[in-house]
């Protein structure tokens, strides 16, 4: 059996979770280390040892080389690659982050923070009122850099071979916007099935269809094409990967991985703020509340419902903003030294 | 009492030197050299993670692949960083062997020598 016909059927004989460790390296690694180490795994069942500890060893050794690429050879691709890969690491999170914020703007919609503004507010409430603001913005900037983002992506198509890979890449690059599109015409489609009567019951409103049965349907279908809506940029990403992008045309894309950044470090500052000032709250008495109507609550009801997820909220928008951060920085590294090569030639 | 090692595990580098020392090996011969040596079990990702960190420095090198598989070995730059490492550990060795067995000798002459 010849040296490739081995490595194929190796490399099929490892564990789909091997498979993935293995994977998970840049490629200049794999094209390096790759079949030493799907080597070292077939040795290791060969001698039936547990291959677990060695898969997760192989994991954890993937993130110490993206973050240290100790040995990575001092070559335009490598280092272009590495630019690359950051700025999906950069970008990418950030749409976990837009889906953190608007959880926080879901909660001041229903228990509406103004309402009580020039009431009762003490220090606290102001400084989660000011917050939510900078939360607002953030959110608006977020979805800006989404829009810039796409349009990088979408300047790369002239990177990509014609026929049938260019075919795949651009239905990968539009996925995106045909679920969006999907999105709105389910939405105006519960709309048409119903809504005739909109009550407010205990301070949520209900919302009654003429068609119970099929406004369920249409709704299920709307959480599923969200779902599939957001996994899709995983294929945006892909499809950037698989583009000869050349080094020039990274520099939007590390300047975007610096704005996300900054207004992810933005946001998880001003969620830790508005979680920390709504919780030194007092409540406000309900005659205080100005505007008050059916779908307000008192200020004690937002209090308590939001008490027990803001630490988790502004916990996942610090961890995801320093992910961002570290990307950022490393993008921005990455794109230099490839500049730098570029200029000094092969 | 915790769980928690009171020394961490010797270096991974230092390990995997001191094995090449004993001549060429790939990445999991390598592994049960250590294991049989050390009784520390090194998975792949250190393994090879130490051997890219070790090629970089020149300390070590690839050789022909025997198999898909790449044995690597000593070079004259690792094996004299393996010699000044292990001649520092050697005197931190020496010294708390030496000191020990002075405590030893004190503590077995009764309590008069176990305070001087």
């Amino acid at each position: 059996m010849n040296g490739q016909a081995r490595r194929v059927n190796g490399a099929a004989r490892l564990p789909f979770a091997a498979r993935c460790a293995l994977g998970a390296y840049p490629l200049w690694w794999r094209e390096r280390y790759r079949q030493d180490q799907e080597g070292f795994l077939e040795d290791l069942a060969g001698d039936h040892r547990p291959l677990g500890r060695a898969v997760l060893d192989l994991a954890v050794g993937s993130v110490r080389v993206r973050l240290r690429p100790a040995g990575m050879p001092q070559t335009v691709v490598a280092w272009r690659d590495r630019a690359r890969a950051s700025i999906a690491w950069a970008t990418v999170p950030g749409l976990a982050g837009l889906l953190l914020v608007s959880a926080i703007e879901l909660h001041t919609f229903w228990g509406s923070i103004d309402a009580g503004t020039g009431a009762s507010m003490s220090t606290g409430g102001r400084v989660a009122a000011h917050s939510l603001i900078v939360i607002e913005w953030a959110s608006i900037a977020m979805i800006l850099l989404l829009l810039i983002g796409w349009a990088l992506v979408g300047r790369l198509a002239d990177t990509v071979a014609r026929g049938r890979a260019a075919k795949r890449w651009l239905l990968a690059v539009t996925a995106p916007l045909i679920c969006g599109v999907v999105e709105i015409a389910l939405a105006y489609l519960r709309v048409l099935l119903g809504a005739h009567v909109v009550a407010f019951v205990g301070g949520r409103s209900l919302v009654v269809y003429r068609h119970p049965l099929a406004a369920q349907a249409v709704s299920v279908a709307w959480d599923a094409v969200a779902v599939v809506g957001l996994l899709s940029v995983f294929c945006v990403v892909l499809a950037a990967r698989n583009s000869d992008v050349p080094v020039r045309d990274l520099r939007g894309g590390v300047w975007l991985s610096q704005a996300t950044a900054v207004v992810l470090i933005l946001a998880a500052l001003a969620s830790i703020a508005w979680g920390l000032g709504v919780t030194h709250q007092a409540p406000i008495p309900r005659a205080d509340v100005v505007g008050s109507g059916p779908g307000l609550r008192p200020w004690s009801g937002l209090e308590t419902s939001i008490a027990a997820e803001w630490p988790l909220v502004s916990a996942g928008l610090a961890i995801i903003s320093l992910v961002t951060a570290r990307a950022a920085l490393v993008a921005r590294r990455s794109y230099k030294t490839a500049r730098e090569l570029v200029a000094t030639g092969p | 009492m915790s769980g928690r090692r009171l020394f961490p595990k010797p270096d991974p580098s230092l390990l995997v030197l001191s094995s090449l020392a004993g001549g060429p090996k790939h990445g999991y011969g390598l592994m049960k050299d250590v294991e049989d040596f050390a009784r520390v079990t090194l998975g792949p990702g250190t393994v090879f993670g130490c051997l890219a960190r070790l090629e970089e420095r020149g300390l070590v090198e690839a050789l022909e692949p025997e198999d898909r598989r790449h044995p690597y070995r000593l070079t004259a730059a690792g094996a004299a960083a393996l010699e000044q490492q292990l001649s520092e550990l050697q005197r931190v060795t020496a010294t708390g062997v030496s000191r020990l067995g002075e405590k030893r000798d004190r503590l077995s002459n009764g309590p008069a020598g176990a305070h001087t």
